[in-house]
């Protein structure tokens, strides 16, 4: 027995063919004249139906009926509702293989349990001939029973198998892979059972949320085994719509804000949330921030970090489905370093180079840099530490340091050679070698014109809107000529002023180190360096030279695959979120870390400091709306005709559910090209038979 | 009686004649159908004479333009001082003596042939049922010897055969008459005027058409007879389908002389349309009345022999 998918245009079909009758009763036929001579006393009387009316050429009337009426169910979408049940009642037996969704987003408030009680209970209305299978995916795709321990346990035990296999599983934290698993399964049930040549019916039960971020390109181009079929059994959450937010990071890390992504799925009925930053141990840090996200949006916002505070999350609050409410915060990395500075002590005169020194160092939000003065007073020089990691020279250099400082420069170390005076050039002369150092003759100012923007120590000025050095002047500066007995390329120039005399020049030692030389102070007397807002991101970039620091935070994805080895780091320890630890020996670990949870990770290993790495929940996980009815039948695959759309889920009636079998049916079988065509091929042959009735009349 | 006799209502010669007689067939007179299916025009109309005069005398050998033209039976409303006791009391039949007088009449025969004429649904058509009335007519005036003319006419004249009593005359006439009605529209007017044209000496003009056209038409042309002295009797003649709308099913009616169409279920308009036609026989017939022009109606399911009667009595009508 056909049905309709809307059945309103079957009935106005039906009703419309009454039409055609009507107007056949109606008809006036030419048959029906009277010559007659007081026409003009007559009144005309209306067409109407009497009992005198009858009907003419019925061959005719039943063409036209016939065409309103499969015109008319063709637009009602005419389908037939198979019983699958039928071919397991053949006696046969089915192969079905039950693969249950344990992604994240299955995590939500009522859909892990329906999905349980989904799977139990086809394994309960199986049959003794059925084989069953049971399988879940996320990310990966793992057989928890397969056909073979099905076979192999005895009638009243293989349901027990696989009902315990249902119990033990839980959901994941990993993304949804639907369409690789599908797939794969497809295909090995193809393979299974062309193996054992068997005809039994192959059928896939497909429990999932089947949500938006469920990724099905795996079927898109693949060709679908003609014999598979898929039955979906959707399962929805007690509430609909979900919101999720992910840490965002920043190319240059800032330790005053985070910022964070909050994505709001589309049948959310919620859009005003709040998010909070938390500590590491979970507190709240900070006021909490409304933000406001529509249904299907998302939004990126930045938020204040308390100072002293250390956030390692973010929090979101509002949203009934807290799966992926939180987001982990990776920690700013701050290197400590140390600084020695030849020159004066005195850090507080300010027409001195020390004064401006000792403040950019003190306010550098990326380092911990401790200030070694080397220079106590004028009588005590101490010694050049081992570890220090950068030297800055602005003073005289006691000759006791300075073969210190030609190892520490030859052993890789920088050195900052700042030449207030010919007098101080003169103590550095060794460090110098081959410069040649004069005073330069400025008149007015001089300027900073020919920078090179490539080299590490002005890469930061490199967007053309720092670029401009013009507003700083310098009134003296030290003219450096390379001699003649040096090669031409011993000393790089970095920075030129605009009468074409080196400002910055550079030496790379045989031990990789540095020797940079500015050929004029910071201080008043010289310039306007210090005061320029490019002064302190100048002394940045001498330290970045100095010690590497990666300003970039680094955040990784639930689902993805670390191998520390490559980090550097050897005979590594991988400790994850829940406190579980794997290390380079273990045979888990054998291709990379796959981070499997939220949270924070650390690795360590060798002599470095652990490594701290946050992983937060993909965002497609969070778009939890449904797919639409019918996304797997137009990627070609072969859906079951009695598919289940949904289980009795809170809120959705079995009207509904209905309705969405009966489209996935009807958008298979398409029947309505069948009478779409048989009324074409009606009213070609009503028009044929009209002629003819017509022509006929005109010769009678 | 000419041979081939055909059967007559025995008691045609006994009934009386009524005036006001509308319906079927009266006693004394030959069936409609019956004389209509005789083919020949000429020979129906001796049926008729004859069938008037074996009313009058029981005897036809004695020749029948004498007798007719002296003799014919009493009817209602006669004078009794013509009453022939005589013969009543030889033959006991009241009859009523004619007077020499009133033979050598110039008489005018018109007759419509326009297209409406030729309506029938009793199986003849008007036009037929018409000429054969005409043709009695008119071979009772040339037994009289009164001289008969014929104009047929539609919306024009069609044919003009002056009113003459010689050899001959007759059969030019009956011939005329053999023509079919097809006629494009009715006017009688234009046929009555040229009569009135043609007649120069006082004569008789007898009329024969459904008369289905605008009264004003038809009031103009009498007028210019009655202006003139003559007498005019005018007979319309309707098919009973005509007059009752008698038809079953609901039918497109189109109009013979117009190109007027319309779909009608006569059950739904029969009674407006029996109105309108009566309302139009009525403002005709009291045309003639005010004109003093003798007016009767004949279905064509009655009698045709009525005629003879009626054209005899409204001729002594316009005598007194």
């Amino acid at each position: 027995m056909p049905e309709f998918l809307y059945l309103p245009f079957a009935v106005a079909g039906a009703l419309a063919v009454t039409v055609p009758i009507i107007l056949h009763l109606l008809r006036r036929t030419p048959g029906n004249r009277m010559p007659f001579t007081a026409v003009r006393f007559l009144e005309e009387t209306p067409p109407k139906l009497t009992k005198r009316s009858r009907i003419e050429h019925w061959p005719l009337l039943l063409l036209r009926a016939l065409a309103i009426i499969l015109i008319g169910c063709a637009f009602a979408r005419p389908f037939l509702r198979l019983v699958e049940s039928a071919v397991r009642e053949s006696g046969d037996g089915s192969r079905i293989a039950i693969l249950i969704d344990r992604s994240a987003s299955m995590r939500r408030a009522g859909v892990w349990d329906q999905a349980v009680e989904q799977a139990r209970e086809i394994v309960d209305d199986s049959n003794d001939l059925d084989v069953i299978s049971l399988h879940a995916f996320d990310q990966l795709s793992a057989t928890l029973v397969d056909a073979e321990q099905w076979e192999q346990s005895d009638s009243s035990a293989r349901r027990e198998l696989v009902r315990s296999a249902i119990d033990e599983l839980e959901p994941s934290w990993l993304p949804t892979e639907t369409g690789q698993a599908l797939f794969d399964l497809a295909e090995q049930l193809v393979r299974e059972t062309d193996d054992a040549r068997e005809e039994r019916p192959r059928e896939i039960v497909l429990i999932t949320d089947f949500q938006h971020g469920s990724r099905l390109e795996a079927l898109r181009g693949s060709t679908w085994p003609e014999d598979v079929t898929v039955r979906l059994v959707s399962v929805k959450a007690v509430q609909p719509g979900n919101a999720g937010v992910s840490f965002v990071p920043q190319a240059d890390a800032s330790a005053t804000h985070v910022r964070a992504r909050v994505v709001n799925a589309e049948d959310s009925p919620v859009l005003e949330f709040a998010l909070r930053l938390q500590d590491r141990n979970g507190a709240v840090v900070g006021e909490a921030m409304p933000i406001m996200v529509a249904a299907g949006q998302r939004r990126t916002v930045s938020l204040p970090v308390p100072e002293g505070a250390v956030p390692a999350g973010i929090a979101l609050e509002g949203d009934f489905h807290d799966f992926d409410n939180l987001a982990a915060v990776p920690e700013v990395q701050t290197p400590e370093l140390s600084v020695a500075h030849v020159g004066s002590p005195d850090i507080n005169d300010p027409e001195d180079m020390s004064y401006y020194l000792a403040r950019v160092l003190d306010t550098d939000s990326r380092r911990k840099i401790r200030l070694v003065q080397l220079l106590e007073d004028s009588e005590r020089v101490l010694p050049l530490p081992a570890d220090v990691d950068a030297v800055v020279v602005t003073d005289v250099v006691p000759d006791e340091l300075l073969s210190p400082l030609d190892r520490y420069a030859g052993g890789g170390g920088l050195v900052f050679v700042v030449l207030r005076s010919g007098e101080m050039a003169e103590s550095v002369k060794s460090l110098l070698g081959g410069l040649v150092v004069s005073e330069a003759s400025v008149r007015d100012y001089a300027m900073l014109a020919d920078i090179d923007f490539t080299h590490p120590l002005f890469a930061a000025f490199s967007e053309s809107r720092f670029a401009d050095f013009s507003s700083i002047r310098f009134w003296r500066h030290r003219r450096l000529e390379v001699a003649a007995e040096q090669k031409a390329d011993s000393w790089k120039s970095v920075a030129r002023f605009d009468s074409g005399q080196p400002a910055i020049v550079e030496h790379r030692t045989d031990g990789g180190g540095r020797i940079l030389v500015a050929s004029s102070g910071w201080h008043p007397d010289d310039s306007q360096w210090a005061l320029s807002t490019r002064f302190a991101p100048l002394i940045a970039g001498v330290l970045q030279l100095a010690v590497p620091v990666s300003t970039e935070q680094a955040a990784w994805t639930v689902g993805d695959v670390i191998h520390p080895e490559k980090m550097g780091i050897p005979d590594w320890t991988v400790e994850f979120p829940d406190a579980r630890r794997l290390t380079a020996a273990d045979d888990e670990a054998a291709n990379g870390i796959l981070l499997s949870q939220p949270g924070l990770y650390r690795v360590s290993g060798g002599d470095g400091a652990p490594i701290a790495l946050s992983a937060g929940l993909t965002i497609r996980e969070s778009m939890t709306e449904p797919l639409p009815n019918g996304t797997l039948i137009a990627l070609n695959v072969k859906t079951n005709a009695d598919s289940a759309a949904s289980p009795e889920a809170p809120g959705s009636a079995d009207t509904q559910k209905r309705q969405l079998r009966s489209q996935e049916l009807e958008s298979q079988q398409k029947y309505w090209r069948w009478f779409l065509l048989g009324g074409i091929v009606c009213l070609v042959a009503e028009q044929l038979l009209a002629k003819s009735l017509e022509r006929r009349q005109a010769t009678e | 009686m000419s041979s081939g006799s055909l059967p007559v209502e025995e008691t045609a010669a006994t009934a009386p004649v009524s005036e006001t007689a509308r319906t079927a067939t009266p006693p004394g007179y030959l069936d409609p159908k019956v004389v209509m299916s005789i083919r020949s025009l000429e020979l129906r109309a001796k049926v008729i004479v004859e069938g008037f005069r074996t009313g009058l005398n029981r005897s036809p050998q004695h020749g029948f333009s004498v007798e007719f033209s002296e003799y014919r039976d009493y009817v209602a409303g006669d004078d009794p001082r013509f009453l022939d006791w005589k013969l009543y009391a030889r033959t006991d039949r009241a009859c009523i003596r004619l007077f020499e007088d009133e033979t050598n009449l110039r008489c005018y025969l018109v007759c419509d042939v326009s297209r409406s004429m030729s309506f029938e649904s009793v199986g003849y058509t008007k036009y037929d049922y018409a000429r054969t009335m005409a043709a009695a007519l008119a071979w009772l005036l040339n037994r009289q010897g009164d001289a008969a003319g014929l104009t047929l006419f539609d919306d024009e004249l069609v044919e003009v055969l002056p009113a003459r009593y010689r050899p001959g005359q007759l059969r030019r006439l009956l011939t005329l008459m053999e023509r079919t009605a097809d006629g494009p529209n009715t006017l009688p007017s234009v046929a009555l005027e040229h009569v009135a044209q043609r007649l120069h000496r006082r004569g008789m003009v007898v009329l024969f058409s459904d008369l289905l056209a605008p009264p004003e038409d038809i009031a103009a042309g009498a007028k210019l007879l009655r202006g003139a002295g003559h007498d005019v009797i005018v007979f319309q003649v309707l098919d009973p389908a005509e007059l009752e709308l008698s038809f079953d099913s609901a039918l497109l009616f189109e109009d013979m002389e117009s190109d007027l169409r319309i779909y009608a279920d006569p059950d739904d308009v029969r009674e407006q349309y029996v109105r309108k036609m009566a309302a139009h026989n009525e403002e005709v017939r009291q045309i003639c009345e005010q004109l003093g022009i003798t007016f009767r109606q004949y279905r064509t399911d009655e009698s045709p022999g009525s005629v003879l009667p009626e054209f005899l009595a409204a001729r002594r009508r316009t005598k007194r």
